[in-house]
């Protein structure tokens, strides 16, 4: 029987991610080569009927409706192409604060809504 | 400035090698530890920094080439450490429970001073992780002029050790996951701040894990909370450390601002063990202005808080029944200082068959406690009929339900969209419970 095991200490920086082969061993590397900011992601908005848009029409957009982000000094909303704000994206997401402080910016695009029996959207974001 | 005296923050401690046990779909990871943490948080915040350290000679010129490769400014080493490697085999890395770190060879571990020992004289602010090490030698080693900050999350049983820095004290850090904290602060935080009062620190920072920190102001007696963000942990060892250097750090921006810049860095550190990743969320995260992190928020749950909220257990808690997964949760919920209350041992288990009587019996009594509590944790074992029911009536009360579905057998709509958390990751769960307790605390203050 041989021995395994890790050779040397895994997180240099400056270097790429890559897995080790052998028992004992993981994934060594600076980065990861992932960077959350240019990831697209799909949310379940919350506060849709306590909306400006739903307040204001009582509707909510329809699929395949354009949204964009907005962070309104309190909480990141999702908005319409006029800036109303259609819901809340849950706290998880308030990373993207510091991404769009950093100059990335987010489309977006409905993919499921539902104005009854509670107002619902779903939407899917990509980066720019 | 004076000749030879340097801005750079010196960080003292032991260094040692974390081993992080591959499993429960976590990988393994071979990384410097101890106060290699607390480095990596200063480099990626961007701040210069120095370190004095107790390390086993075999790792000197491997941990000079590391760190010197995250910014090190100087590598003082002051002690050796014989007897044992200083290798510690974590299991547990986010902390759901007890970590179960294991120092191998602890017991013959012993730490000698180097002679002459070298000058720490150039350093003025100064952070200590207290470890196996006389911290007395330090008192006479740094410079007159150096303000000190101690962590003492490990190996410090009695803080009056610190005497001798009264008059050069700024912080001291502590955590709940510490002996010393349970031993001061566990009941009722009074004893542990009256301690600390009489070595007269600036402040005192509580670290209060998923329930974000506490920071005293021992000048004015204020307290700030400083809330938690939770999101999926990586890995969470380190973490405090990191808190604590960056935190010490920022000191010249007021205490306030370096404890929110600490708890930024905490939160990077504990998603990521990639260094390189860790630097650019960080730095981006650091360009936000304080009024925007403050904007931000996240969740406030207080150690002793904690207490004043019944968690009900629903699931098949029974003697007779497999359920590992149901037992790690309550342990978990425990560590975490969670009360909870289990049905089945409070109001016992039914004899099989039971009579009708005792059968009527513990229904209503299981169904007062229910009502009586102010959050359901789930675990719907085997789609127990029980635990159906009982998350079902929660839901109908108006309880905030957090279901832990470990082998995901109840995939269902009711119970996905009904409750407030649905997740087979006790991790996620664990997050869950404290944001619904943060909550029903912000709702009824």
């Amino acid at each position: 029987m041989g021995s395994s095991g890790s050779g040397r200490f895994s997180d240099y920086p400056g270097t790429k991610a890559k897995e080790v082969v052998g028992e004992g061993t993981g994934v060594e590397g600076g980065t990861s080569g992932i960077d959350k900011c240019t990831q697209a992601f799909h949310v379940l908005l919350e506060d849709v009927g306590n909306s400006q848009l739903y307040s204001r029409s009582g509707s909510v957009p329809s699929p395949k409706t354009q949204l964009g982000i907005l962070f309104d000094g309190q909480r990141v909303f999702a908005v319409d192409l006029n800036g109303v704000k259609v819901g809340a994206l849950p706290t998880a997401y308030n990373y993207l604060v510091a991404c769009m402080d950093s100059g990335v910016n987010y489309l977006g695009i409905v993919s499921f809504s539902a104005a009854l029996p509670v107002p619902t959207v779903e939407a899917d974001f990509v980066p720019q | 400035m004076m000749v030879g005296i340097t801005e750079s923050v010196l960080v003292v401690g032991e260094l040692v090698i974390d081993y992080t046990l591959g499993r429960n779909g976590v990988m393994c990871k071979l990384r410097l530890g101890g106060v290699a943490h607390a480095a990596r948080g200063l480099w990626a915040a961007g701040v210069e920094y120095a370190v004095a350290v107790f390390c086993p000679q075999y790792l000197v010129e491997e941990a000079q080439q590391y760190l010197r490769e995250i910014g090190c400014r100087e590598f003082i080493w002051i002690g050796d450490v014989m007897g044992a490697p200083n290798v510690i085999v974590i299991d547990d890395v986010k902390e759901i429970g007890h970590q179960g770190y294991e120092d191998l060879m602890r017991e013959r571990k012993v730490l000698k001073l180097r002679e002459p020992l070298p000058s720490l004289n150039a350093y003025l602010k100064v952070v200590v992780f207290s470890g196996r090490f006389d911290l007395q030698f330090l008192a006479l080693a740094l410079s007159e002029d150096a303000r000190v900050s101690f962590d003492v999350a490990y190996d410090l049983d009695d803080l009056s050790l610190l005497a001798s820095f009264r008059d050069r004290l700024q912080a001291v850090i502590i955590s709940t996951s510490s002996s010393l904290f349970m031993r001061l602060g566990h009941e009722d935080v009074g004893g542990l701040l009256a301690e600390v009062r009489a070595l007269s620190p600036e402040v005192l920072l509580l670290k209060e894990n998923r329930g974000g920190s506490r920071l005293f102001d021992m000048r004015d007696e204020s307290v700030q909370q400083i809330p938690a963000s939770l999101g999926r942990t990586m890995n969470s060892v380190g973490v405090g450390d990191v808190y604590s250097s960056v935190m010490v750090a920022y000191s010249q921006k007021g205490w306030r601002e370096a404890a929110w810049r600490g708890s930024q860095a905490a939160t990077v550190y504990a998603q990521s063990t990639f260094p390189d990743d860790i630097k650019r969320d960080l730095q981006r995260n650091l360009r936000l202005s304080l009024k925007t992190v403050q904007a931000l928020g996240g969740t406030s749950l207080s150690w002793h808080e904690r207490q004043s909220y019944a968690i009900y257990l629903a699931g098949p808690d029974f003697s007779y029944v497999a359920k590992p997964e149901l037992d790690q949760a309550v342990e978990s919920l425990s560590y975490h200082n969670f009360r909870v209350r289990r049905p089945i041992l409070e109001n016992g288990e039914l004899e099989r068959p039971a009579t009708e009587g005792a059968l009527r019996l513990t229904y209503h009594l299981d169904y007062q406690l229910l009502k009586d509590c102010d959050v359901v944790f789930a675990v719907p074992l085997d789609r127990d009929p029980g635990t159906l029911v009982e998350i079902g009536m929660a839901i109908a009360m108006g309880k905030k339900v957090v279901t832990y579905d470990p082998r995901c057998e109840n995939e269902n709509t009711m119970v996905m969209v009904g409750c407030s958390v649905y997740s087979a990751d006790l991790d996620t769960c664990l997050n869950g419970t404290f944001r619904v307790i943060a909550d029903l605390g912000r709702e009824n203050p």
